[in-house]
């Protein structure tokens, strides 16, 4: 089989050859730990660059960052839990189940697993979203490591699978960025150069953080508010639903204009700066961009979770794109 | 990506065209793997010193990753105008976006539209003129939690009107009003309205529309039924 011997050393290009031999060049030991049984690491680009070791210190604001809004979020849902979740209530068990079998959507809702359908009882959603609450500032303060995160991944999904139709794009980024941070280590133990898993998991909350903010402005395209300059207008005017009441600031057509175009130019720009390997600006001018969209996003639409954690969601950006 | 050398026997033909298929394939997956990741990741990943021995576990969820990514961005462009191939993919992929809680179903991914139904919603009891109304649902802060599920509970509902599925309006309403602190008695006669509040973007006959739901509230002994209120409507039958 000479010809086939001939082919398999052509398709390792000039690259992965220059790399092999700067491995070899450059360090012994790793280049002997850089082969496994399956081959050459480099001929593996996607799995070197999303798993290339990080130190903890990389993500451990971002860690504090998500692990403390999902606080924020299970103490506000304990406001209005007996309303929603009560006997006798508009999203009971009982009414919920009429509701599925009268409208057959039964199958479309299917997959929104949690215990919590089992239940009327209050008390085991308080207890629920105390746990919650309970296992996301330990995340903060960095306690138990892979279990304490992921069980709190587990307790967000048996509340937000509960909520059905109730959940919104919150539910959804948070839901994201917890299961991203699972994948972290416990212990950073994995010496000076970090762990290859502390790199995923960054980068993961880094390119979940890109596909919402850049999915966010592709449909924003699709919406003539965010052409004629009132999306700003757009966002803020259904003032009763606004924390802020903030459409008197609006009404000139200049400020209208400006922040609307603010909010449709920012996401593409910023996005595709963020990500350059190497920044040349002095000030880092796409991040602070980037997180001045949210801002705004969160100031006049309200959006306040979502807002938390793409903004945080932009600092993976930052430390992911260094590397 | 030519392959040349002498044929001296017949099933080297053969094994050329295996091996030219092989070729382009490697090339393609190559091709992809290139696409996929630009080549700043490639360059960095260069460095002996911060690469490692990559398990074939870490190799499968570097091919994964870019698909769940994918998912995200389909289901989030779906919500503008989903094609007949993005439903399907998306109704195959279910299970796993439902349970993970990834995907995204009737949200505004695109923050505002300045559309009707971005309008807030409320819910009152009042009598049929109207007057004293006062709403069902409790007092939240705008823009809190409480208050965005309230919004989206309300407007499930007014999808619920415009489907013209009033039995099942009737499962939400009748546990709201038997609960509510402004319940109604026999003696009065009472009206439930879903109404949209007007905002800066709403035009004059937006605001003067009708209610998108109004009913009757009925008492027959200890239980409350609903007779919907619907607006006369032309017709050409003879009366």
């Amino acid at each position: 089989m000479k010809p086939a011997r001939r082919v398999k050393s052509q398709s390792m290009t000039k690259s992965d050859e220059a790399t092999l031999s700067e491995q070899a060049s450059a360090s012994p030991s790793s280049s002997k730990g850089a082969i496994t049984s399956s081959g050459p690491v480099n001929s593996n680009i996607p799995a070197n660059w999303w798993f290339k070791p990080l130190p903890d210190s990389a993500i451990k604001g971002v860690r504090i960052g998500t692990a403390l809004t999902a606080a924020i979020y299970f103490a506000d849902a304990w406001q209005d839990v007996d309303f929603w979740f009560g006997p006798q209530s508009p999203h009971a068990s009982q009414t919920l189940a009429n509701f599925l079998q009268l409208s057959g959507l039964n199958e479309a809702v299917s997959g929104y697993a949690s215990p919590l359908f089992w239940t009327e009882s209050v008390w085991i959603f308080r207890g629920t979203l105390l746990l919650g609450f309970v296992l996301a500032t330990a995340m903060a303060l960095g306690l138990g490591g892979r279990f304490v995160r992921f069980s709190l991944w587990l307790v967000f999904l048996a509340y937000a699978n509960r909520l059905l139709w109730l959940s919104g794009l919150a539910e959804t980024s948070l839901s994201l960025s917890l299961a991203a941070l699972t994948f972290a280590p416990s212990r950073p133990s994995d010496g000076p150069r970090g762990s290859a898993w502390t790199g995923f998991s960054l980068r993961l909350v880094a390119a979940q953080t890109t596909v919402l903010i850049g999915g966010t402005w592709l449909a924003m395209l699709s919406q003539t508010v965010w052409w004629d300059g009132t999306g700003a207008i757009a966002l803020a005017a259904p003032t009763s639903n606004r924390t802020f009441d903030l459409i008197g600031l609006l009404t000139s057509p200049i400020w209208h204009e400006l922040i609307s175009l603010a909010l449709v130019s920012i996401p593409p720009v910023g996005l595709l700066l963020s990500w350059r390997p190497q920044p040349t600006f002095r000030i880092d001018w796409p991040i602070i961009s980037l997180w001045t969209w949210c801002g705004l996003v969160a100031l006049l639409g309200s959006y306040w979770i979502h807002s938390v954690v793409l903004a945080i969601g932009v600092m993976a950006i930052a430390h992911a794109r260094r590397t | 990506m030519t392959i040349l050398w002498n044929r001296t026997h017949p099933s080297d033909h053969i094994s050329l065209n295996a091996l030219r298929l092989q070729e382009i394939f490697f090339q393609l997956v190559r091709l992809c793997s290139m696409c996929v990741y630009p080549r700043g990741m490639n360059r960095s990943n260069a460095s002996a010193e911060t690469t490692t021995a990559v398990t074939q576990s870490q190799r499968l969820l570097a091919w994964i990753v870019p698909m769940h990514l994918a998912l995200i961005l389909l289901a989030m462009l779906c919500q503008v105008s989903p094609s007949t191939t993005a439903s399907a993919i998306l109704a195959i992929c279910r299970p796993y976006w439902q349970a993970t809680h990834f995907g995204i179903e009737e949200a505004p991914v695109f923050l505002a539209s300045g559309d009707v139904i971005e309008q807030p919603l409320a819910l009152a009891i009042s009598d049929p003129s109207f007057n004293d109304a006062e709403p069902l649902l409790p007092m939240v802060i705008g823009g809190s939690g409480p208050d965005d599920r309230q919004q989206r509970f309300l407007r499930a509902m007014a999808a619920l009107v415009e489907a013209d599925q009033s039995s099942l309006i009737a499962e939400w309403l009748l546990p709201l009003i038997n609960t509510s602190t402004v319940a109604p008695t026999s003696s009065q006669e009472t009206v439930v309205t879903l109404l949209r509040e007007p905002t800066l973007l709403s035009t004059i006959e937006d605001d003067e529309a009708q209610p998108p739901y109004q009913a009757r509230i009925i008492f027959n002994g200890e239980s409350i039924g609903l007779v919907q209120l619907r607006s006369p409507r032309l017709t050409a039958t003879a009366q």
